[in-house]
């Protein structure tokens, strides 16, 4: 069986957006007990993330990180906003999607890591979806 | 009396703005969006310039470039910048300052000695104009063409500077966004606003035709035009007052509210001079203004507003357009001279004079007709 869910999200300037709940929501829906749940956005210049012990301090400092490793920068040879061609290289970087193991009907990682929804060109109004798949 | 046997060239562009905003639009954004990053991001001060209503078209762009880019933006008449403009100002960065210069034709020959001096000094320099061939094009880096079509009516101008001022205010985006000066949200709300605003004002077309001819028939006779406008509307003030010379060759002078109190104020037989207040409901001056025009109604003159407030905020007598308001304040200027044209458009033909007395051979010798094309054009070092 197969379940496909798309949400949106409003999100800030560098910002990194908890998704967990309304992954959990969609396997929920979904009905299925097994399987693996695929969380992807088709946006440019976003990411979606898999991060342990989620504080606001942690993601500060992988914003940090993120920025230091690709910095927006004037020369790059796309001439779109420096922000966004950066945004669109962390996206290639980082990730853009996540697969998830399904147990029991709820993620496995659930109580020690969060699914997070990363924006390196926002604010803007974006979509992801999750697909669940298996029975 | 029928005000369509009294149409003429400012009267169809006031009318066919929306038009003319839409072709220029999708014409200069794909240039805009090709003008190189780096060169961009090293601007620490802009220059806009031009002559005449391309001069006035960057009087109105200032507020937008500096709300959008947040960069220190000044728009000095093009015989202040080639001439008079300290060299301390020119290429002390590199890149720096960004100087847009402004000419529908590209051959005013002060712009050109502007973008001479800019390449003097490694200024980074912006053709607006509508012939991408000219010698404005040849002596600037890059150029926008705004693309109005070769048919057009464009004297006296107002589709030109409706097209100037729009390029302006889309470059100002760009570079807002590059700088990352507004978000993604912004630039595409602003972009979507730009077009919304005007196609809203347009329907206000027909309404502002009927009391423009009521109000030309009532002001034919008047010896002056006055116009009032602070900020941002001190540009539409100016290109008012411009038109009334242009189409009718009317006295006229303008002025901000602070001034006028002490100058225009003073002005004899107060009953006989038309008065137009130019008042975006943000303008910073807001208040002054409606004490100006207090003042306006002591002195008994013939009154006509141009706002986005409502009318109860304005003294009964007086003649009130209320215009859209615009989603961000610095886009008033691009249409609120409409209803203004109007009347200026029909005062001519009421009174039956062609506008830059075409049929006036004074006006239109050798010499009258290579004023702004020729002379000498120097470089000041």
């Amino acid at each position: 069986m197969v379940y496909i869910k798309e949400l949106k999200i409003r999100t800030g300037r560098d910002s990194c957006d908890i998704i967990t709940s309304q992954v959990d929501r969609a396997i929920k829906e979904s009905g299925i007990l097994s399987g693996v749940a695929v969380v992807e956005s088709g946006d440019e210049s976003v990411g979606i993330l898999k991060i342990a012990g989620c504080t606001p301090e942690v993601v500060e400092d992988i914003r940090k990180e993120m920025r230091r490793l690709v910095p927006a920068r004037i020369n790059f040879t796309n001439q779109d906003s420096p922000e966004n061609t950066a945004g669109r290289i962390k996206s290639c970087f980082y990730g853009s999607s996540v697969s998830l193991i399904v147990k029991n009907g709820k993620l496995l990682c659930d109580e020690k890591q969060d699914i997070c929804f990363t924006d390196y060109d926002g604010p803007q109004d974006r979509t992801f979806s999750v697909c669940v798949y298996g029975e | 009396m029928d005000r369509k046997d009294y149409e003429n060239s400012l009267v169809r562009q006031a009318r066919d703005l929306k038009k003319y905003v839409n072709i220029v639009y999708e014409s200069v954004l794909p240039q805009i969006r090709q003008l190189p990053v780096k060169e961009i991001f090293d601007a620490q001060k802009i220059f806009i310039t031009g002559c005449g209503d391309s001069w006035m078209a960057g009087v109105a762009a200032k507020a937008c470039f500096e709300a959008v880019t947040k960069i220190e933006t000044y728009a000095p008449k093009a015989v202040e910048f080639s001439r008079i403009l300290n060299n301390k100002n020119l290429g002390y960065s590199p890149n720096t300052p960004l100087v847009i210069l402004i000419s529908y034709s590209g051959t005013a020959a002060r712009v050109i000695e502007c973008a001479k001096r800019c390449a003097r000094y490694g200024a980074n320099t912006i053709a607006i104009t509508n012939n991408p061939s000219s010698p404005l094009a040849e002596n600037c880096r890059y150029t926008i063409n705004v693309g109005l079509p070769a048919d057009g009516e464009y004297q006296p101008g107002a589709t030109t500077y409706n097209a100037s001022m729009l390029t302006l205010f889309l470059i100002a985006l760009r570079i807002g966004r590059i700088r990352n000066r507004i978000t993604p949200l912004e630039y595409e709300d602003m972009n979507r606003e730009l077009l919304a605003f005007v196609e809203r004002c347009a329907e206000k077309n027909e309404e502002y035709e009927t009391r423009a001819f009521e109000i030309a028939q009532k002001w034919k006779d008047l010896k002056a035009e006055d116009f009032i406008g602070d900020y941002a509307d001190y540009a539409t003030a100016f290109f008012g007052s411009a038109k009334v010379i242009e189409v009718f060759g009317g006295y006229t002078t303008y002025d901000d509210s602070e001034d006028w109190c002490h100058i225009n104020y003073f002005l004899k037989e107060p009953e006989k001079i038309g008065r137009v207040v130019i008042l975006n409901k943000e303008t910073p001056s807001f208040g002054r203004v409606k004490e100006t025009i207090e003042a306006i109604k002591v002195l008994g003159s013939p009154c006509i507003i141009v706002s986005d407030a409502q009318k109860e905020e304005f003294p009964e007598t007086m003649e009130v357009f209320t215009v859209p308001s615009a989603g961000y304040f610095w886009m008033h200027p691009l249409t609120q001279h409409i209803p203004f044209d109007m009347v200026a458009g029909y005062i001519g033909a009421l009174k039956g004079i062609k506008a830059f007395r075409e049929n006036e051979e004074k006006y239109h010798g050798e010499i009258g007709n290579n004023r702004l094309k020729s002379g000498t054009q120097i470089v000041i070092v």
